[in-house]
């Protein structure tokens, strides 16, 4: 898996991991809130309904108290205050105090006056056992003290009815009492209405079910229950059983809220979803992108030069990425380690071929001096043998034996003396031809050692790519300081761009060889002075792009005869016979990179050109 | 033969040409232990020259090992070598130079001449492995026998 993908998958999943904790964050944080926010709504609503019922509960309590303790009314139920019904108790009154039902009773529990009437209607009736009955109304008129009071609902023959019933006395609340107030107002549609339009809450009374009727009352207060809430989709319901003075249901108080908040906490939810999937989505994409253009698109191009360096072997070449960062630092890194990788293959491919020329010179020496020392000397005994004394001796012998003044026994010792003298000079020759013969043998093993050789010199040179500047400043070591001649070595053109196809070590010999004839042609004009110009330049062939490198002394010249010699094998121009081989080599080496070399003169006195085109690398 | 000195000469060269141009060459550069009938009757007829010069006797050796070998033989035998004569690189065995140290070993004095072809080894170096340096002398090949006689009168002189 290359880089980008393996970035880029790793991206995803750690957005993939936001998207995951994101989501049980809202779970966990977001969702709850909202749920508590929601119940508190519900909450909020039945409360305010359950206010709107104490608002009505309130306006009974006033209304009784103020009908109960009122000396009229006390009066009135002496029978002492015949006139207060027709002054006071009349349907207006009910409507007035918002009633349905007003009854009066003695202490012995009969009525003194009740009407019953339902709501927005102007027909009335008696309190009957059809209205409330007798065991509620018993309930409703028994009281601990004058000052007490019963608030509950009660069961009526025309629905859930709120009751307050008082104790009847004078107005200072002093008795004895002498009767019962009750003032009943209906839960009926008409008051659901009114307080659905108080509350701004969709609110219902209704018959309890069958099921409530059942359940035993549990906590609670007054004629209330505990809040039971049920949820659906769309709404959160809250609901109350309502109980009658006798604790049994008697209806069901039903106070719906719509889920307004859950909606917004849908549309919440989503709209976070997807702005962090869209976050989600342009991070991976921003990340994804800022990460390939700082470091997978350079890692990459440093690993294509890595390959293409290991592939072509050319370690001339750099990344060079040119930044700031870590990549930057490790490209440069890089770089110098192949700067010096360079350095160290060409210093060991120069000591190779140092070593190798080393070992063969040091070989053929070994062996030629080994052949050439028999050679010598049985030339020398063959010499010295043919130049022995012994002639002379029989040349005197024989000048005696011919001037004939030879005593005999003489005569006979000198001829005596002539035929060993003669055998001898047989086996002397004899010796001179073996040692001869013998040296001759020596030649041919010479001439052998020579064939051997020459199987190296057939072997291609290593060609590389070379940088002529550096050559340049390398062979312009060789030439001499000296107090007697300043040279001025001037490098102009495009040297340092090129770069050849070449023997490095070859080709330095050959600009050593150059600068040292140029040097030597200089001091050969007696000037203090003097000047070496090397020129380069790459000229575009048709067929391929060369370098052309003039080497240019302000030297002795050459002759117009002699130039077309330069380069034969053993001319030379020096006074002393050197073996004028630099110049022949020079040109065989460079043939053997695939260039040429020339030389130019304008003749003598006149300076010289050194002419190496090559190949470009 | 009266006043005439004898060397006794080892010499060693793996090349075969050079050790047998030792063996033959070498002496005719030494005054002879014996002379011949035509030398006899030539002093007879022409009056005898008294020959002062030095004999040599030559014992050749291919190999460092077996000159080596030559040598302590015998310096037991209570005839040693007057000078040593050997070659710097005869392969397969040891090089000139470790069977001189060897000889150094047994003899500090006996002088040592290399010959050699081409060395590896430069001279300050030889003299620092075969002391004395006055006992020691390196040539270059090729030498003429002459020269190398005198040389050897020369260091076994010292």
């Amino acid at each position: 898996m290359n880089l980008h993908k393996n970035i880029s998958l790793t991206l995803v999943g750690v957005v993939a991991v936001f998207a995951v904790g994101s989501y049980f964050a809202l779970s966990k944080t977001l969702i709850p809130a909202f749920d508590s926010l929601e119940m508190a709504s519900a909450e909020r609503d039945m409360n305010r309904v359950l206010s709107g019922l104490s608002s009505y509960s309130r306006q009974l309590s006033y209304a009784s108290t103020d009908w109960s303790q009122w000396d009229e009314t006390y009066a009135f139920v002496e029978g002492q205050n015949p006139s207060f019904e027709s002054e006071n108790l009349e349907l207006d009154s009910l409507v007035a105090l918002g009633l349905n039902v007003m009854a009066i009773y003695d202490l012995s529990g009969m009525p003194t006056w009740d009407m019953f009437a339902e709501t927005d209607s102007e027909i009335t009736e008696p309190v009957a056992e059809s209205i409330i009955d007798g065991t509620t109304l018993q309930k409703l008129q028994h009281f601990d003290s004058p000052t007490d009071a019963i608030l509950g609902l009660v069961r009526s023959g025309r629905g859930s009815m709120m009751v307050m019933a008082r104790p009847i006395t004078h107005s200072d609340k002093s008795g004895p009492v002498v009767g019962t107030l009750i003032m009943g107002r209906l839960l009926d549609e008409s008051r659901v209405a009114d307080l659905r339009e108080i509350t701004k809450v969709a609110l219902d009374i209704t018959e309890p079910s069958a099921a409530d009727r059942a359940r035993r009352r549990e906590g609670g207060h007054d004629f209330l229950g505990l809040p039971e809430q049920t949820v659906s989709d769309d709404s959160r319901v809250t609901r109350k059983i309502l109980y009658d003075v006798h604790d049994d249901a008697i209806a069901v108080l039903t106070v719906e809220s719509p889920r307004h908040i859950t909606g917004l906490r849908r549309d919440t939810v989503t709209t976070l979803i997807v702005l962090f999937a869209a976050l989600g989505a342009f991070i991976v994409v921003g990340l994804s992108h800022a990460l390939n253009r700082i470091v997978v698109r350079p890692v990459s191009a440093l690993r294509q030069k890595m390959v293409e360096i290991e592939q072509e072997g050319d370690l001339s070449e750099r990344v060079n990425l040119q930044r700031t960062d870590e990549i930057g630092d490790l490209s440069e890194a890089f770089d110098s380690m192949l700067q010096e990788l360079e350095d160290a293959r060409t210093q060991h491919i120069d000591q190779s071929f140092k070593a190798g020329m080393a070992e063969v010179a040091a070989g053929t020496l070994h062996n030629v001096r080994n052949a050439l020392m028999p050679i010598l000397n049985h030339v020398v005994m063959a010499r010295d043998t043919a130049a022995g004394s012994k002639d002379n001796n029989a040349r005197r012998a024989i000048d005696e034996l011919i001037s004939g003044d030879v005593a005999p026994d003489r005569r006979e010792k000198l001829l005596q003396f002539l035929q060993l003298a003669r055998a001898e000079s047989d086996e002397e020759c004899r010796s001179v031809l073996g040692n001869l013969g013998l040296a001759n043998d020596q030649l041919d093993h010479v001439i052998a050692i020579l064939k051997d050789q020459d199987k190296y010199t057939h072997a291609d040179p290593v060609l590389e790519r070379v940088n002529v500047a550096e050559l340049i400043q390398g062979a312009a070591a060789v030439i001499p300081a000296s107090d007697d001649l300043s040279i001025d070595l001037q490098v102009a053109g495009s040297v340092s761009d090129c770069i050849v196809h070449a023997h490095r070590v070859g080709l330095l010999q050959v600009f050593n060889n150059v600068f040292l004839n140029a040097y030597e042609s200089i001091a050969r004009t007696k000037a203090a002075t003097g000047s070496i110009a090397v020129l380069a330049r790459i000229d575009d062939d048709i067929e391929d792009r060369k370098v052309h490198i003039t080497i240019h002394d302000s030297g002795a010249g050459i002759d117009p005869d002699a130039l077309k010699h330069v380069f034969d094998r053993g001319y030379t121009s020096k006074d002393e016979n050197t073996g004028g081989l630099g110049l022949h080599w020079s040109a065989n080496a460079i043939a053997s990179m695939g260039g040429k070399m020339s030389a130019f003169s304008a003749g003598k006195g006149l300076g010289a050109e050194i002419h190496v085109i090559l190949k470009t690398a | 033969m009266t006043g005439r000195k004898q060397l006794k000469l080892l010499l060693a060269d793996d090349d075969q040409p050079i050790a047998n141009i030792y063996k033959v060459g070498l002496p005719h550069y030494f005054a002879s232990e014996t002379a011949s009938p035509l030398e006899n009757l030539q002093n007879e007829l022409y009056g005898k020259t008294e020959d002062q010069g030095t004999s040599v006797s030559v014992t050749v050796c291919s190999q460092g090992d077996a000159a080596v070998d030559k040598f302590e033989e015998a310096l037991q035998s209570g005839d040693p070598f007057d000078v040593i004569v050997l070659d710097v690189r005869m392969p397969p065995g040891i090089s000139g130079v470790e069977a001189a140290e060897k000889i150094r070993v047994a003899d500090q004095q006996v002088p040592i001449i290399f010959v050699s072809g081409y060395s590896d080894v430069t001279i300050p170096n030889l003299e620092e492995r075969v002391p004395p340096a006055s006992k020691m002398c390196y040539v270059e090949k090729p030498i003429q026998l002459s020269e190398l006689a005198d040389l050897i009168v020369e260091m076994a002189s010292t």
